[in-house]
């Protein structure tokens, strides 16, 4: 029993390391972009194109992605994560 | 193969996959192989898989009391009922420390499995980190305190387990206790990670914030467990003694609470990014401070370390490792943690936050200080002095009281700059309530300085907090057109962190009225009673029948059979004196007949001789606020815990506008218009 017990553990611990290995390296179309595998990614991916054009103090419309500051209200938006979100 | 040996293979086959995980994931990351983070990621999941197994193989093994193996003999035995055998798993060392492995293997699978599609650059950086620290635990169980090493001889029971760990809560209390403080390591990678991969703070913030929460609630829970165990089990009538220990667990929530707190200035305004990125990996930092404290026996005045076990040089080997990575990250990429904006105002939201900070860091240290001073004093004066409760209660009710202070002060505080008469006008009413409720506890004898200011101060933060729900929920209403239910739910929900956030703060209040109200009126008698003699204590009448022994299995429990009168009302109370084989002392099992107010607090001390009894009677008043506010305080970081990644300020297609949004929603700044007017 103890036997059968340890090579399913061995198979499991084994099986989990190596199959990404031989399977890990191909890219799905889906995966070119940030993944939209289920309704909450989805959600997340709009709020983040939302949160990315809007400013977070004001809620106004950002015109351009390398604008440091808001043109409305003048908070910081932090142009290098901004841009790079 | 024996039961024994296949979990010493699970072990081992955990550390080399720990081992795969910290070396391959460094390797791939830098070499940018896709294939091989992409196996380090299952290989995250298999370390969770074989410690899983190896934690379940020694409950197996102590269910069926295999007395061979030295962990169940030490901890177990044949009388144990099956909830304590299940529970003796962390009952000593080297349980303790797979348990610990075995929660962070969780986390790390957890973090792989959900974070690494989402998380982008982060989350392949965090994976090695923690599988660094899985090899320290995996290496620890498998070359140090191995769970699984056996005994020789056959032996056919074990030593039993330490009668104060027979309790209920001891079976809750640990378990969230390990998963509050190496919950720690999450927040504290991430942090580290996201430096290191310069991901900018919008992408980790949110991410850390949410682990960071978790596990702060499961440590508060257990914080407060552990007071609740002591109060039940150690029969002194208290449930906070600054132990070591205690502290142990106290000061990773100080920092970790501080945290919570600085990030929303790092979120809101790109400010105080060293401070806040030390604070969350100081967290863990102090979690391993704590270990080191628990484990060691370095410090000998507590009433339940686990001393002399020698794991506590290596906790304090890894918190030399982490703190050295953590200032290499830090120093060499100084440039992402520069601040965004500076200080414009101290009168502002972000004034109120730095002072917060400046509260937490201070009590923190002053613990830290407390705690290890009988070391410190050994080493600069010669003698071991060991500073009493009344060092730690001076020093840190003020700041405490200063906290709370600034809780009720933040919500009427504006970012930037807040205006004098603006948080006049926001804040008189509870100043109000705070000193009519003052009046009221000068009469019922809270007298002291500190008594008298900690009830206004906490009064006064409460109703700022309820004030801030009553405005949301009469918006709401204007708004909907909804009854007040109605209106509260959607206020909650429509802005789940800020909510939920406040009524945490509300049942951290209500701890702290807890704490104010069991210092404050409190009686102790020690009387002596023959049967038929009759004791009166605060409204309380217990008369003494007499005595009786009680077999249970595996001890033998001396009670006192006593009845008791209040009011209207009487009931039995059977304080007692339970001994256990092999154990010289008695564990008292407290008589405490609960209420909202007061409770009555009995312990039988032992018996002079004949049929007397010597008791010892506490009127302790309002100790349930401390386990009520810890439930509320569970709940309303739950309410925080659900609320959306991204957060709820922002437009959102399929939500509407949320709270801080929802000024801007004409309709209900039409209501707010109207109650305005």
């Amino acid at each position: 029993m103890t036997w059968v017990l340890a090579a399913a553990l061995t198979l499991g611990v084994v099986g989990l390391v190596v199959l990404p290995l031989r399977t890990g390296g191909r890219r799905e179309p889906a995966e070119m972009e940030p993944g939209l595998d289920s309704l909450n990614d989805a959600r997340e991916q709009i709020e983040r194109t939302l949160r990315l054009w809007y400013c977070p103090g004001c809620g106004g419309k950002i015109a351009r992605l390398d604008l440091p500051r808001c043109p409305h209200c003048g908070t910081a938006l932090g142009d290098a994560g901004r841009a790079r979100s | 193969m024996t039961m024994a040996f296949l979990g010493r293979y699970a072990l081992l086959l955990a550390g080399i996959a720990a081992l795969y995980t910290a070396v391959g994931g460094g390797w791939a990351n830098y070499r940018g192989i896709r294939r091989l983070q992409e196996s380090v990621r299952g290989a995250a999941v298999a370390v969770a898989v074989a410690l899983t197994a190896a934690v379940f193989i020694l409950e197996y093994l102590l269910m069926t009391g295999d007395y061979s193996v030295q962990a169940v003999y030490n901890h177990s035995d044949r009388a144990l009922p099956l909830l304590y055998k299940l529970g003796a798993l962390w009952g000593g060392d080297s349980g303790s420390v797979l348990f610990w492995g075995w929660i962070l293997s969780l986390y790390t699978a957890v973090v792989a499995w959900r974070g690494w599609p989402r998380e982008g650059r982060m989350t392949p950086a965090v994976v090695p980190l923690l599988a660094a620290l899985l090899v320290f635990f995996t290496g620890m169980s498998n070359l140090v305190v191995d769970p699984f090493r056996t005994v020789p001889g056959h032996p056919t029971n074990g030593n039993g387990l330490d009668p104060l760990l027979q309790n209920l809560v001891m079976t809750i209390h640990p378990p969230a206790m390990y998963t509050g403080l190496i919950g720690m390591a999450v927040p504290a990678a991430y942090i580290i990670a996201a430096v290191w991969t310069r991901v900018p703070s919008r992408e980790w913030v949110p991410v850390v914030r949410r682990w960071m929460l978790f596990a702060w609630m499961f440590l508060s829970v257990a914080i407060v467990l552990g007071g609740m165990w002591a109060y039940m089990e150690l029969g002194w009538g208290g449930y906070w003694e600054w132990d070591p220990v205690e502290n142990a667990s106290l000061l990773p929530w100080l920092l970790a609470t501080a945290f919570l707190h600085s990030i929303q200035l790092e979120e809101k305004r790109g400010m105080f990014r060293w401070w806040t990125g030390f604070l969350g990996v100081g967290s863990f930092l102090l979690t391993l401070v704590g270990t080191y404290i628990t484990r060691s026996g370095v410090l000998k005045n507590s009433v339940h370390s686990f001393t002399g076990t020698g794991v506590g040089p290596y906790f304090v080997g890894l918190f030399w490792v982490v703190l050295a990575v953590t200032v290499a990250v830090f120093v060499l990429r100084r440039e992402s943690l520069q601040d965004r904006m500076v200080l414009d105002n101290t009168f502002s939201k972000e004034g109120i936050y730095l002072l917060l900070n400046m509260f937490f860091a201070g009590i923190a240290g002053v613990v830290l200080f407390g705690t290890f001073y009988p070391i410190i004093s050994k080493a600069f004066l010669g003698t071991t002095v060991i500073l009493t409760v009344r060092f730690f209660n001076a020093t840190t009710a003020p700041m405490f009281l200063a906290l709370v202070l600034l809780l009720g002060a933040a919500p009427a505080m504006g970012w930037r700059s807040a205006k004098g008469r603006s948080v006049v006008k926001k804040l008189w009413k509870p100043w109000v309530g705070a000193l009519l409720a003052g009046g009221v506890a000068y009469t019922e004898g809270f007298r002291s300085v500190l008594q008298f200011l900690g009830v206004v101060i906490t009064v006064f933060s409460l109703l700022s907090m309820g004030q801030e729900y009553y405005r949301a929920v009469r918006i709401k209403r204007q708004a909907t057109g909804r009854g007040w239910l109605f209106a509260l739910w959607s206020a909650v929900v429509s802005n789940r962190r800020r909510y939920g956030g406040y009524l945490a703060h509300m049942a951290f209040l209500l701890i702290v009225l807890g704490v104010i109200g069991s210092h404050t009126n409190n009686v102790t008698i020690s009387p002596t009673l023959a049967p038929g003699q009759t004791v009166q204590v605060r409204g309380y009448t217990v008369t003494y029948q007499g005595m009786q022994t009680v077999t249970h299995s595996g001890y033998q429990t001396t009670e006192a059979n006593l009845v008791v009168r209040q009011g209207g009302r009487t009931w039995t109370a059977r304080p007692g004196l339970s001994f256990f084989p092999g154990t010289a002392q008695p564990v008292a099992g407290v008589s405490i007949e609960g209420g909202l107010m007061q409770d009555l607090y009995i312990v039988l001390l032992g018996s002079p001789g004949g049929d007397k009894v010597l008791l010892q009677l506490f009127v302790n008043p309002m100790v349930a606020w401390i386990w009520i506010g810890m439930y509320v305080l569970a709940f309303a970081t739950l309410i925080a815990l659900t609320a959306p990644v991204g957060g709820e300020g922002v437009p959102s297609p399929n939500r509407g506008l949320s709270s801080d949004a929802d000024a801007r929603q004409p309709r209900l700044v039409a209501a707010a218009g109207r109650e305005h007017a």
